[in-house]
């Protein structure tokens, strides 16, 4: 009996410094010198230089930034918070998953630290609407908010017509335009495509956000019109005259939207106020081929209305509501989103929350001549893209209904009565 | 051999123990934990209500569910169908004297050992409908080459011939197994009954496999209602599961449904619903065993 009381006695111990080894960590006292910080982000090559530039401009505080995979980014990071992973801020890809994320408790409220003295707040006054949730500031937005027109001059020279800025400066870079321009640029065999819109479902809503429509409101009202039918019927039509780049064949093959600009296979590319950013990246790796870095411009999207809408969300950073360095994980995003960090994400090619004459100047190292980023940094309303809580599954939605669209599984006549029911769907079992 | 019957029930629990602990923390607590959450609305946050059946009647009741269901019952039969076929066939070939016969075993054994992953993302430059060497090669042959993964019709095909030529390997190892466990003289008694070589394969080859056949369908089949890799590698990431859904099997449904819609709730209500297909399949095979497997043919 005594042997035996003694084995379980070494079982318990072993168990119990199984348990202990788990709680090691957060017992350990703090040194002195910089608080580290864990911050989470994805793989964007535009991202690193600006927390590198933070933890070179000052000493009291290091960021340990974790990069994730960038098609892999919004899963990882639910499960992530989900598990109370160690982390004191991140950034959101995916804007309308900050829903979820504050519904679930795991966002810390900004006001108490942005009514302290000397906080730049002038990119969250920017970007209210879209940073604001049941009154309260919760996230801190650091790159604005734009989608355009990007353009490879060398294709639109060798088909022999005008680039789209072109069009813009008379007004007539409308819909119809563009689809007619995709159509000219396209070699018809796959070799060239007119134009690119990526696969999400955010993508699809270009026309819809023109008319400012939510499609389903904060308050789950369904409010949409024809025009995302509209542009279900282009994208459909353009894909078959190999005008645009397949939706499914780059979803299937992940074919990123940055690399069919590099390699010169499309005209046009309808992307967001980040892809500055892909280009100098791009160009430093020596990824562009068929052009150089002069050959390319940008200028609005395509608009069928007088006064021109683009769509966009800033993108924004959160502090964790469980995390161990509160203080400093604000310091940190405050940081990014003010005039500081305006300056090095110019620098890294990206449009900031907030642009002041210097950022122009920063700015124009980065877009390749002073037509551009006057349409880069104009003055413009961008109506955000899904930001409600029915967002995140209004966007697996569209992403499946274009799927069935293109493969011709909803016809046109279908079309509204499926997209009605899928949304009725989500507003009636979204918690 | 010492008799057990003085044995203290301490040194037995305490021996029971670790893997107890193990069972419950790691088993037995999460799929508790999956029942009482498929119960719920969770999001994932600490605020969430008792709903009930509602997740098992919206998933009964939704489109996408059934897909996915049909779908995975699709790639189930057919997976497990080749991986039986083929795992046999080449379990009877490499059971005879051919040349390299251990090189072939280690190479067909190989593929299995292979992370997923890597094996997914091999394939989808293999099956790249544009820049992939074997639509080249069908082009150089003057056929027409297929979507594959970018098909609505062959997108699931490609899962499962990706999937089949990965794991048939296993199959083939336990056959082999098998097969050198037949008494020989089995065979020779056939022979001189006069029995063909279909016959000896009928009467003393699938007999004498029986309890590993038995075996490998029920894993393979467990195996099969479980897929996820392939599908979330080949077919898109985290909006995978196409085109327009032809690739949506169960496990991704409740992927997609948890953590990119945040319906963990309804996640876990799916999850309980694979849970319930599997244990009855399985319960059905086993009650069905005493009709054909045969554990003393020796």
């Amino acid at each position: 009996m005594k042997r035996s009381v003694w084995i379980l006695f070494l079982c318990l111990l072993l168990a119990a410094g199984v348990w202990a080894g788990g709680k090691s960590e957060g017992t350990t006292a703090q040194k002195a010198g910089p608080v580290t910080i864990i911050y989470y982000l994805w793989d964007d090559p535009s991202l690193k230089p600006i927390v590198d530039a933070f933890n070179t401009a000052q000493k009291d505080i290091v960021v340990d930034a974790r990069y994730i995979p960038s098609p892999d980014y919004e899963t990882k990071i639910t499960t992530l918070l989900t598990a109370h992973a160690e982390m004191d801020a991140y950034m959101q890809k995916r804007q309308s998953d900050m829903f979820a994320h504050f519904g679930n408790g795991f966002i810390e409220p900004l006001d108490g630290y942005l009514s302290k003295p000397g906080v730049n707040r002038e990119a969250v006054d920017s970007y209210k609407d879209a940073v604001t949730m049941d009154g309260k500031v919760v996230a801190f937005p650091w790159r604005g908010a734009a989608y355009y027109t990007y353009y490879n001059k060398k294709i639109f020279e060798k088909a022999g017509i005008p680039t789209p800025d072109v069009y813009v400066k008379e007004g007539t870079w409308t819909w119809e335009k563009y689809a007619e321009v995709a159509r000219k640029l396209s070699t018809g065999d796959g070799t060239i495509y007119g134009t690119t819109v990526y696969f999400w479902g955010s993508n699809q809503l270009f026309m819809e956000s023109q008319r400012l429509k939510p499609i389903i409101d904060s308050k789950g009202k369904i409010d949409y019109d024809d025009q995302i039918h509209r542009w279900f019927k282009l994208r459909k039509s353009l894909e078959e005259a190999k005008a645009m780049w397949p939706l499914i064949d780059m979803k299937v093959t992940k074919t990123h939207y940055s690399k069919q600009f590099y390699d010169g296979k499309v005209g046009m590319i309808l992307i967001g106020e980040w892809f500055p950013g892909f280009m100098i990246s791009g160009r430093d790796q020596n990824l562009l081929k068929g052009f150089t870095w002069n050959d390319w411009g940008v200028t609005r999207l395509p608009c069928d209305s007088k006064s021109y809408v683009t769509q966009g969300n800033p993108t924004f950073n959160h502090v964790t509501s469980y995390a161990q360095k509160k203080d400093p994980a604000f310091k940190f995003i405050a940081w990014m989103g003010g005039p500081e960090g305006a300056q090095i994400a110019a620098k890294a090619g990206v449009l900031p929350a907030t642009i002041t004459p210097e950022v122009k100047q920063i700015l124009s190292k980065a877009i390749p001549d002073p037509q551009s980023l006057e349409y880069f940094t104009e003055p413009k309303r961008a109506f955000p893209m899904l930001m409600t809580r029915y967002g995140s599954r209004l966007e697996a939605f569209l992403n499946d209904l274009m799927d069935a669209y293109l493969l011709g599984k909803v016809t046109d006549g279908e079309f509204d009565s499926k997209l009605r029911a899928g949304l009725e769907e989500i507003v009636k079992t979204t918690n | 051999m010492a008799s057990n019957k003085n044995t203290s029930w301490w040194i037995v629990l305490s021996f029971l123990l670790p893997s107890l602990i193990g069972f419950l923390i790691f088993i037995l607590a999460p799929i508790g934990m999956a029942f009482g959450i498929s119960l719920t609305n969770f999001a994932g946050g600490p605020r969430f209500r008792f709903v009930g059946l509602g997740n098992f009647m919206q998933a009964f009741g939704s489109d996408a569910f059934r897909n996915s269901f049909r779908i995975t019952v699709v790639f189930t039969v057919w997976t497990v169908l080749f991986q039986i076929i083929l795992g046999m066939a080449f379990a009877l070939i490499l059971n005879r004297k051919v040349i390299l016969r251990t090189f072939f075993r280690g190479t067909l054994f190989l593929p299995n050992v292979l992370s997923s992953i890597a094996v997914g993302l091999a394939f989808m430059l293999i099956f790249d409908p544009r820049r992939g060497p074997l639509n080249q090669l069908l082009q150089y042959w003057g056929i027409h080459p297929p979507l594959w993964l970018s098909g609505e019709h062959t997108a699931l095909l490609t899962i499962i011939i990706v999937t089949v030529w990965q794991s048939f390997g296993y199959y083939m190892v336990l056959f082999l197994g098998g097969l050198q466990t037949i008494n020989r003289s089995l065979y020779e008694a056939a022979e001189i009954d006069g029995a063909g070589a279909v016959r000896r394969f009928l009467s003393v080859t699938l007999p004498g496999l029986s309890p590993i056949l038995f075996y490998s369908i029920t894993i393979a089949i467990i195996r099969a209602f479980q897929v996820f890799d392939q599908v979330y590698i080949m077919t898109g990431g985290q909006l995978g599961g196409g085109p327009a859904g032809a690739t949506s099997v169960l496990v991704f449904d409740i992927y997609r449904n948890g953590f990119a819609q945040f319906r963990f709730g309804y996640a876990a209500a799916e999850s309980v619903v694979l849970l319930g297909v599997v244990f009855v399949i399985t319960f059905i095979q086993y009650r069905g065993q005493t009709r054909w497997v045969t554990y003393d043919v020796v």
